[in-house]
């Protein structure tokens, strides 16, 4: 992998005298130096507002815009570039869906989605079914539930599944367990019952570690973003197939979004702009480019080995320790998710900071999911196309740092972090909502 | 590193006041929005003063230790005094280098704490 972490600038600086173990890759991962000199390039030789100028730079900007439209619709085997959107990121797009889509629900209608979302694909519907229920309308999520070893437990999908149900919205992978979820096989299923589902795929995760395929996904809208594959932050993905995008009312007004305004009304614009108002992010689209390049150019096939082979590696070692807990799956991506018995994941995490080793803690931005396992938070660390196997050692000498400063190996039995915690228990009592109560005096 | 000291480790480990209080006249939920972790604190107030103060919760062990250290500086003290503790107070007491990133878990019970004013009034 030497050569491919010579493309890392970030690996450049030193942290403590040393390389930093960038291991929270999950979040957002670190960018090569072609996605980083396109920005610069972009903003220096190709800077204008796109789709507006007839000048010379601004229909070069337009061109290096749009082509980065077309490079992205053959990534994800798109049939058209028309059908690509750039949002600012997943959470725009999936919030893009809810927004638009929801103006088609009616009272009665069900919403499905799953216990392993991120937040980003359970607020936007929160969010939705609240402003219908303004409107008289009452619409209710459902939740695929998890099962004991940390997958989507399908046994009741038949039920979970009515003639109700509108929307059916899937991560393709977990951000906290890493679990690769069978979402074409669920969106079949589901739409044999419900032919007039929506099926939506958030790829936030998977997106850089593993081949999207819409046509093999068989979903109707798929979200990710670029940040999470050495792109730049600020842009987002969706694609939509053509005649739904079509008949879907706009998201945000304004302009670029409009083929004309009178004072009393708007035409909207074609596909995708109809639903990209206002100047985009023009400069990190272009820069999206290279991040795609450079994916392809490794491969996937190169990119899951190296990250699986860490992943493998990690669990082994991790395994071997009895204080710690791992969570989730046999079938994961390269997101592994654990805690340290009675130690907070955040004083993990300080840390191992303080070893350079990097890595995320808290709830993942996915409550629910961390009430269904039965833990506040934990301890996560994913892998990227750079990480070697030097950064997994580091990271498990800096856990052995861990249970040093806390004492671990004197058996010291802590009670306020497993206090009440059974493992995936499956109950959503959502306590943590309360910010505040009194009890009468 | 510094953070992790003994006195900090030893309030974590065995941490003062910990428990829920029967009879308690005020009580506080306090959620830190960085994890999602929560402390509850347990009061008793009588004569504008904190008779008594237990607090229960999951949390790291800077805010346990925190709590548990700011718990006891509190008890038998005037709602004026209370009142007026600030955040450079717990990090008095705290010791060592808070980096930025670990204020809101150090600074979660004072959180609570500053409630009491809101809500007794």
């Amino acid at each position: 992998m030497s050569n491919i972490r010579a493309d890392f600038p970030f690996l450049d600086r030193k942290y403590a005298g040393k390389q930093l173990a960038y291991l929270d890759n999950a979040s957002t991962t670190q960018k090569p130096g072609v996605v980083i000199s396109a920005v610069v390039d972009a903003y220096k030789n190709h800077y204008a507002n796109v789709h507006r100028g007839v000048y010379g730079l601004s229909q070069e900007a337009t061109e290096l815009y749009e082509s980065v439209r077309e490079k992205t619709t053959k990534f994800i085997g798109a049939k058209s570039s028309r059908e690509v959107i750039f949002t600012k990121n997943t959470t725009e797009s999936l919030n893009l869906l809810a927004y638009t889509l929801g103006q088609r629900l009616n009272g009665g209608d069900e919403i499905l989605i799953s216990d392993m979302e991120h937040h980003s694909n359970i607020v936007p519907w929160q969010m939705l079914v609240e402003r219908l229920a303004t409107n008289g309308k009452r619409v209710k999520i459902k939740y695929i539930p998890i099962n004991r070893q940390g997958e989507l437990d399908l046994s009741n999908l038949d039920k979970l599944v009515t003639r109700k149900t509108k929307i059916l919205s899937l991560t393709l992978m977990s951000n906290v367990l890493g679990t690769i979820n069978p979402v074409s096989k669920i969106i079949r299923v589901a739409k044999k019952k419900a032919p007039a589902l929506i099926a939506i795929v958030d790829a936030a995760q998977a997106s850089a570690h593993m081949k999207i395929d819409i046509a093999a996904l068989s979903c109707d809208f798929l979200a990710f973003s670029a940040h999470k594959m050495y792109g730049p932050s600020g842009v987002g993905l969706l694609w939509g197939k053509a005649k739904l995008l079509y008949d879907l009312p706009p998201f945000l007004g304004g302009g670029d979004m409009i083929l004309s305004v009178t004072r009393e009304k708007a035409t909207f614009n074609e596909l995708p702009w109809k639903f990209e108002a206002g100047t985009p992010n023009i400069a990190d689209v272009i820069a999206f480019g290279p991040a795609i390049e450079f994916v392809q150019k490794v491969g996937f096939a190169r990119i899951s080995k190296n990250e699986m082979d860490l992943t493998k590696y990690a669990v082994e070692r991790l395994a071997g320790d009895p204080l710690v807990e791992i969570y989730g799956p046999g079938n994961r991506g390269p997101v592994i998710s654990f805690n340290i018995d009675g130690v907070h994941p955040h004083d993990v995490a300080s840390i191992l900071s303080d070893f350079a080793v990097a890595i995320r803690s808290g709830h993942h931005c996915a409550q629910p999911l961390m009430d269904a396992i039965g833990i506040p938070a934990a301890c996560r660390v994913s892998f990227g196309v750079y990480n070697i196997k030097e950064d997994v050692d580091r990271f498990i000498a800096g856990l052995r740092k861990v249970k040093e400063v806390f004492k671990l190996n004197q058996k010291s039995k802590i009670r306020i972090l497993n206090r009440g915690s059974s493992r995936l228990r499956l109950d959503r009592n959502n306590h943590r909502t309360n910010e505040m109560s009194r009890k009468a005096q | 590193m510094d953070l992790y000291r003994e006195e900090i480790l030893e309030h974590w480990k065995n941490p003062l006041n910990f428990g829920e209080i029967s009879n308690a006249s005020l009580v506080i939920d306090q959620i830190n929005s960085l994890c999602g972790d929560e402390v509850t604190f347990y009061f008793k107030i009588a004569d504008k003063k904190i008779r008594d103060v237990s607090f229960t919760g999951n949390g790291c062990a800077i805010s346990i230790a925190t709590s548990s250290m700011l718990s006891e500086k509190i008890k038998g003290k005037s709602l004026k005094v209370v009142s007026k503790l600030t955040g450079q107070d717990v990090l008095k007491f705290l010791g060592g280098e808070v980096a930025p990133a670990r204020l809101k878990c150090a600074f979660l019970s004072l959180e609570a704490v500053r409630k009491i004013g809101t809500l007794t009034k």
